[in-house]
């Protein structure tokens, strides 16, 4: 799993690529807390390179749900491929997420 | 069913990082589509870490062996530990329609494994536990 940061006016974005599974969540999890860190109003988690995700994975970005809502800032979720989306929506958090098509939409429209 | 081949890893969480790799080769070898290559690493990964974190008393070095098994119709894996007996079958799955708030994280990846297998059978037997989890096999396009 690799993770780079990209940073638009008020927005961040994260790349996640590769693997989220039990062997790497909390590596992660780190980044995560770590970019709640920062000055933004909207993080974007972008999930075009993201090639496999577990329950540990989906555990993380509950975590970061729970920290945009508590510090009232924004979280989207954005390229979903057809592997990762299916087990949103096995789990329903599908629902639960603001899930944008692209990182372009995301930024743009949510 | 017939055990194709098989590993034995530690109770670690890194030693899970063999075992995807190992499940990879098992599917460049058998001819298994990619779609049954994700839910079953994902299973494996669900399964083999509620071992590790939850079986055993913390700390003590315990190994865990995952076989492969085929035949004409279905493939699949079994994962044998000597750890608490726990039968996932048993477990309640959780209400993933629930809140945010009150959702349980933990039932979770039973619950997925549940939704992507075909057939899930556990045995306790001689002061191990036996869970098999198989699919329908798909050939490869």
């Amino acid at each position: 799993m690799e993770i780079t940061k990209e940073v638009f006016n008020s927005s961040v974005v994260l790349n996640i690529s590769g693997r989220l599974d039990i062997s790497n969540q909390e590596t992660f999890e780190a980044e995560i807390e770590n970019a709640f860190q920062d000055d933004f109003s909207k993080l974007i988690i972008d999930c075009l390179n993201l090639s496999f995700i577990s329950s540990a994975g989906l555990r993380v970005f509950m975590k970061a749900l729970k920290l945009s809502t508590s510090s009232n800032r924004k979280l989207v979720i954005s390229s979903l491929t057809p592997v990762t989306k299916k087990i949103f929506e096995i789990t329903g958090y599908d629902n639960i997420f603001e899930i944008a098509g692209t990182k372009e939409e995301a930024l743009n429209n949510y | 069913m017939k055990i194709i081949r098989g590993i034995e890893i530690g109770n670690k969480i890194e030693e899970t990082i063999r075992l995807q790799t190992w499940a990879e080769e098992i599917a460049t070898d058998f001819d298994m589509d990619t779609a049954s290559l994700f839910d079953f690493q994902l299973c494996l990964d669900e399964l083999v870490s509620n071992i590790i974190n939850y079986a055993y008393t913390p700390g003590s070095e315990q190994r865990i062996t995952v076989n492969y098994m085929a035949n004409d119709i279905l493939n699949g894996f079994e994962i044998i530990d000597s750890g608490a007996p726990f039968n996932m079958l048993e477990k309640a799955e959780p209400d993933v329609n629930k809140k945010l708030s009150s959702m349980e994280i933990g039932g979770l990846g039973i619950f997925l494994v549940k939704k992507l297998m075909d057939h899930i059978e556990y045995e306790r037997e001689n002061n191990h536990n036996k869970l098999r989890i198989y699919k329908k096999r798909k050939k490869q396009e």
